[in-house]
């Protein structure tokens, strides 16, 4: 697993560890069943306290991400999503498409179909 | 260990010490018995033994007890090795106590060997001088001067660098003895007459008769003592 | 006991000058904690009393709950100093072997496993050493005891990157083991690195001290622009630290109330908003630079 740190960046270590450790499965570089590194392990490579991959390792487990198995290391739970990320865009471009065709069809300028879509995305929001 | 570190860091001072001062003996065991005599008699060897005793031996002794004292934490400061010694979970009291003994010893060591050695010397050039004068002269050697080891074992302390402690210490040897040799009020306290006190020795055979008197040792080693605690008493308090 | 080490309003005075004037700080147990400040901040004082080497003019200072000079304390703990000496006369086998009796908790697997991983001659005098050797054989001295703490004065000084990097590395297996670290260090870089937690100090007194983490979250560094600036004053208030103009621009340094003090770039009509997050040099320069104004 390839994680660069860069320590002097305001953001904690630990959030860098978590974030690029997240972004691995998200990609595929980790799948389920992968099993990381020992904390002591991980601490040595990136040359960091053993505390701050505690903390990422904890915090990985709370989004459900990572499952610690006491005295066992640390396994990928959740593999990627159903999609990755490229997938997603691919079939939301689609989706757009058939979208604006179908609107532009009916009648609609791209202006009043773009309001009608902030008007929808802030009561998504509102009711979220 | 750390009596062994201490041996270690002072051993080969002490034997450069004793080779010196044995090559010292026997010069002057040498000279003395031998000087304008034209035939050699034993009772030569016991002056010469008796002169050896208070003039070189006692002289090259005394500072070289001084000496003895030398070293100890400020001279580990000066190379960068204090602060490693003082983070061992031994007290500055303890390493002072392994110091100051292996230093008396070898003070007292030095004293003994060369006195010893003039009978040895007497024998293998066909004279005599009895080994029980020059074991006890040793001996009262040893206890009387170490009045000098405590001096150089006080600078040590006090001075920073081995040349500032060991000039100090050479200028109070010197001054001890010197002053206690002339001035007239003082001489009461010279240090050689109470190792070697004349009036028991026979002024034609140069050997001890009667009884040595030993307070003027006695005291002379007291005030080593007060020198030592003194010395002990700046080492523990101070910053290194 | 939470705290390994202790200080209360330590004082040490040289003469007329104050290395240490009122220190008070606290080093948590199970942390790699950096110890962070200028050359002549008083760090290197600072360990010295801890050691019992020099003696505090005031104040108290304890170790492992004792107070600094129990020799008992100092079985449980290390040290390794800013010039790696050693006793130059003796080999690197007999320095060992000086050593370890007086360590109950020595042991050997960690000596044997050390010796092999830093490739030491064990018939090789300290006094041929190179210096980069002579810190290894100083870790070794010290890891082999497993100690509950380890105190390291300006470990990286003189060492080149690689063994640097080594040695950092082995501070981090330590700590796996249990053992808190607390490092003097100037360089930020290093601190930022591997401490959980910092101390900074300058002129004889902290100026910042508390979890990395929790101070890279936070002390923020807020930018607004504005086509008239107002006069600093403006800004003034809970958490702002420092406000600083340069030409349109705005910079606060906020120690909290980071949305209020946000929220002052719209009400005040700014044509930009920026929140960034601040790094610990960042951070240290201004707390020293506010020490001197303040001075």
């Amino acid at each position: 697993m390839l994680i660069r740190l860069n320590p002097s960046l305001g953001v904690p270590i630990y959030l860098q560890i978590v974030e690029q450790i997240r972004h691995s499965i998200e990609i595929g570089a980790l799948v389920e069943g992968d099993q990381l590194p020992a904390i002591r392990t991980l601490a040595e490579e990136l040359v960091v306290s053993p505390n701050t991959v505690v903390k990422a390792y904890d915090e990985l487990e709370q989004e459900g991400l990572i499952r610690l198995r006491h005295g066992a290391g640390a396994y990928v739970e959740k593999g990627k999503p159903a999609r990755s990320g490229l997938r997603r865009f691919r079939e939301a471009s689609i989706v757009v498409k058939e979208t604006v065709r179908k609107l532009r069809s009916i009648g609609l300028s791209d202006d009043e179909s773009r309001r009608l879509f902030e008007a929808e995305w802030v009561e998504e929001t509102a009711t979220r | 260990m750390p009596i062994r570190k201490v041996w270690r860091e002072s051993r080969w001072r002490f034997f450069f010490i004793l080779a010196a001062l044995l090559v010292v003996v026997s010069a002057s065991v040498f000279y003395n018995a031998k000087a304008e005599k034209v035939v050699i008699e034993s009772k030569d060897f016991h002056e010469a033994g008796m002169r050896t005793i208070r003039g070189a031996l006692f002289l090259f002794w005394g500072f070289s007890a001084m000496f003895l004292g030398l070293g100890g934490f400020l001279r580990e400061r000066a190379v960068g090795t204090v602060d490693y010694t003082l983070s061992l979970p031994v007290s500055r009291t303890r390493w002072f106590l392994y110091r100051s003994l292996i230093g008396a010893l070898q003070s007292m060591a030095a004293a003994l060997i060369p006195a010893l050695a003039i009978p040895v010397i007497a024998a293998v050039s066909g004279g005599d001088y009895p080994i029980g004068d020059a074991f006890l002269m040793g001996l009262r050697l040893g206890f009387g001067g170490m009045l000098f080891y405590s001096v150089g074992l006080l600078a040590s302390t006090l001075f920073a660098g081995d040349y500032a402690s060991a000039g100090i210490g050479i200028a109070v040897v010197f001054a001890i003895n010197n002053s206690t040799r002339v001035i007239e009020s003082l001489k009461r306290f010279n240090l050689q007459d109470a190792i070697t006190p004349m009036q028991v020795i026979d002024e034609s055979t140069f050997l001890i008769h009667g009884q040595m008197p030993w307070n003027g040792i006695a005291c002379s080693f007291v005030l080593s003592l007060v020198l030592s605690v003194w010395a002990w008493k700046v080492t523990a308090a101070r910053d290194f | 006991m939470k705290a390994v080490v202790e200080t209360r309003d330590l004082t040490k005075r040289f003469g007329n000058n104050y290395a240490l004037s009122g220190l008070t700080m606290t080093v948590p147990r199970g942390h790699i904690v950096g110890f962070l400040g200028r050359n002549g901040s008083g760090k290197t004082t600072t360990i010295k009393i801890l050691l019992d080497v020099i003696r505090r003019t005031s104040g108290e200072a304890t170790i492992l709950g004792e107070p600094a000079g129990s020799v008992a304390t100092r079985r449980r703990i290390g040290f390794l100093g800013e010039d790696k000496r050693l006793y130059s006369y003796m080999t690197v086998q007999e320095i060992i072997a000086f050593t370890r009796p007086f360590f109950p908790t020595w042991r050997a697997e960690t000596e044997s496993r050390l010796l092999a991983d830093f490739e030491l001659p064990l018939s090789r005098k300290v006094s041929a050493l190179s210096k980069g050797m002579r810190t290894k054989l100083g870790l070794l001295l010290n890891l082999s005891r497993h100690p509950e703490l380890l105190i390291l004065d300006e470990p990286s000084e003189g060492l080149d990157p690689v063994m640097t990097e080594q040695m950092l590395q082995n501070l981090v297996q330590q700590a796996a083991d249990g053992t808190t670290i607390f490092f003097s260090s100037h360089q930020v870089a290093e601190v930022e690195q591997i401490a959980d937690h910092v101390i900074a100090i300058e002129k004889g007194r902290v100026i910042l001290e508390g979890s990395l983490d929790y101070l890279r979250q936070k002390f923020q560094r807020i930018n607004l622009v504005f086509d008239d600036p107002p006069p600093p004053e403006a800004f003034k208030g809970a958490g702002v630290d420092r406000v600083i103009v340069r030409g349109r621009t705005i910079s606060i340094l906020a120690s909290s109330n980071v949305d209020d003090i946000t929220a002052l770039g719209p009400i005040l009509a700014a044509k930009s908003v920026d929140v960034q997050s601040v790094g610990l040099k960042e951070l240290f320069l201004e707390k020293v630079k506010g020490d001197d104004a303040n001075s």
